[in-house]
């Protein structure tokens, strides 16, 4: 009981610091305030205070949830999918594809829902990419997958540089560096409109597929034996993945790690099964991600970029983790 | 329940087998004997569906479980868990295994006598074990037909006979039809009914007493197989006698 109490506290006491504090310090009250105001205007607030949180801190909270449950789940799925815990998000290519598509999306507009939808229908192509290669005779093995979606992240990588060489250096290529560099600084409630719902349609049913994710990852012939339909179900898996991550890249840029290094910390609270454990990757990933985007924001008196913070936390993290696993 | 006309299994470009037919009656145990490399794993996961065959055709009714050679499978989840996979044929994909689900599952477990190792991690199962929670998931599946390719290899003594004991139970409980394949002959003579024997140049099929014999072993292994008869002669066992001397003779 103690213990749940103690879940909940910091459930709820993370979002709560991460809203208040910054280079606008605010304190709580205003945010209850604020809170009170949206169903029924009682308090007089600085206008500033009260445009800074509702504008910019909520929905960068949000998106920031949003994405790190996104792409824990489906790191957590993928490792589940392809029995290996080294597998993360960035492997079946989605994230090259998106990366090109936003890098294109700047590089010919100033309009950043271009760039949104750039970035998630190169997610998608990149996708289609990986299913052409990957399968032969109507069937995809695991080992062809992972190779296909090498192929097809250094494809659309080496598109990346392209766009990067040919963009103007002065205006063009900062804009584009900083963006595949990964930031929720842009966050706004039109975009979450845009692939929030998307993100977590996609998300729930990943978990509803949880327990079809524990059968395949007994092995292809084990899983076909059991009566599954493996092609059906892998692809559908990787279908629901590359929604997520094509979605994640759109509005958050490229930000790596957080599916490779959450769904190892989720086994250490979940039970073993897929279903358990996306939910736990999913919520252990929200805060996560609100934490990294803290740091981001508060370390310094400029924003450092999500994917630096990621990685510098993620790789180290990960190394330990993978240490005590191996050591145990 | 199993009729098996006019097949052809390769594997790659290798023909292995040409022309089997047998037929399988409900509650029947068939064996597959012979040496390595002979095609008696292709000729199982044939018969189970995984790999198309070159020609002739496989009828069956019912559903088949298959349990590969190699058990070693990596798993976190627990025993209980594993065994409710089994279930994956019968829901839908949004569906989750409900009580009744896992009112099935700890039947099977029961009848493995592997209840008190249902909350106990897979992975830290001996292999006689796992065997076992495999066969409970199998059967959670509900299949007519077993296919188990080469079950006893990985087993003690205490264990194979653990496992075919239950095989039998299993055959006149559930009139389960098993098919194995094993490198003992004696087990494919004491379990089975039928017999696939399988040379490199040619093969048998039919009823196991009749088939099995010390001159087809020693023509299908190319090794020497005598006949040893115990309990008054009515128990028959095969035996292999090397050609060459052991070094110490006691």
């Amino acid at each position: 009981m103690l213990k749940k109490l103690g879940w909940v506290l910091i459930a709820v006491t993370i979002p709560v610091l991460y809203i208040t504090s910054g280079q606008l310090n605010s304190s709580v009250a205003d945010l209850g305030k604020i809170l009170v105001n949206l169903f029924h205007p009682t308090f007089e607030l600085d206008a500033i205070v009260e445009r800074v949180i509702l504008l910019i801190r909520i929905p960068r909270a949000l998106t920031a949830m949003i994405c790190g449950a996104g792409l824990a789940a489906c790191g957590c799925a993928l490792q589940g999918v392809f029995a290996n815990p080294l597998i993360g998000p960035q492997i079946i290519g989605v994230y090259s594809g998106a990366a090109f598509g936003g890098a294109l999306g700047i590089l010919i507009s100033e309009n950043s829902f271009l760039t949104l939808s750039f970035a998630f229908l190169f997610g998608l192509v990149a996708m289609i990419l990986v299913f052409v290669v990957a399968r032969v005779q109507g069937y995809t093995s695991r080992l062809t997958l992972v190779l296909a979606g090498i192929v097809s992240s250094s494809f659309f990588l080496a598109l990346v540089s392209m766009v990067k060489f040919i963009a103007d250096p002065d205006d063009k290529l900062p804009a584009i560096t900083y963006w595949l560099m990964g930031s929720f600084a842009t966050a706004s409630y039109t975009k979450i409109q845009l692939v929030g719902p998307l993100i977590l349609i996609a998300l729930f049913a990943l978990i509803i597929l949880g327990y079809r994710i524990d059968v395949l990852n007994l092995g292809d012939d084990h899983a076909k034996s059991l009566g599954l339909k493996v092609e059906r179900n892998r692809w559908s898996v990787l279908g629901l993945v590359t929604v997520i991550c094509a979605g994640v890249v759109s509005v958050a840029g490229v930000v790596g790690w957080v599916g490779l290094v959450v769904p190892h910390i989720a086994r250490h609270f979940s039970k073993p099964n897929h279903f358990s454990l996306l939910i736990t990757s999913g919520c252990i990933g929200a805060y996560y991600m609100l934490v990294i985007d803290y740091l981001c924001r508060g370390l310094s008196s400029m924003e450092i970029p999500l994917g630096v913070i990621t990685a510098l936390i993620g790789a180290p993290f990960f190394a330990y983790l993978l240490r005590r696993r191996l050591g145990s | 329940m199993l009729t098996v006309s006019n097949l052809t299994v390769q594997r790659g470009k290798k023909r292995l087998i040409q022309n089997l037919d047998f037929e399988l009656p409900q509650g029947s145990c068939l064996g597959v004997v012979g040496p390595n490399g002979v095609g008696k794993s292709s000729l199982l996961r044939v018969l189970a569906g995984l790999d198309d065959s070159v020609s002739g055709s496989v009828v069956m009714s019912g559903t088949v479980a298959y349990l590969p050679q190699d058990v070693n499978l990596k798993s976190d989840l627990n025993v209980l868990e594993m065994v409710l996979l089994g279930r994956a044929r019968y829901l839908k994909w949004y569906q989750q295994p409900n009580s009744l689900d896992r009112k099935e599952a700890e039947k099977w477990l029961q009848v493995m006598s592997l209840e008190h190792l249902a909350q106990s991690s897979f992975m830290t199962l001996s292999g006689g074990q796992k065997q076992l929670v495999l066969i409970a998931q199998a059967l959670t599946s509900e299949c007519n037909l077993l296919i188990l390719d080469e079950p006893s290899s990985a087993l003690d003594l205490q264990n194979q006979e653990k496992l075919f004991a239950i095989l039998n139970e299993l055959q006149e409980v559930k009139s389960l039809t098993v098919i194995f394949s094993t490198h003992d002959p004696n087990h494919a003579f004491h379990f089975c009914n039928h017999l696939v024997m399988l040379g490199f140049s040619k093969h048998y099929c039919g009823s196991c007493q009749q088939i099995m014999t010390s001159q087809l072993l020693n023509e299908i292994y190319n090794v020497n197989f005598e006949e040893f008869f115990w309990n008054e002669g009515n128990l028959k066992y095969f035996v292999h006698v090397p050609t060459s001397l052991p070094k110490t003779q006691r």
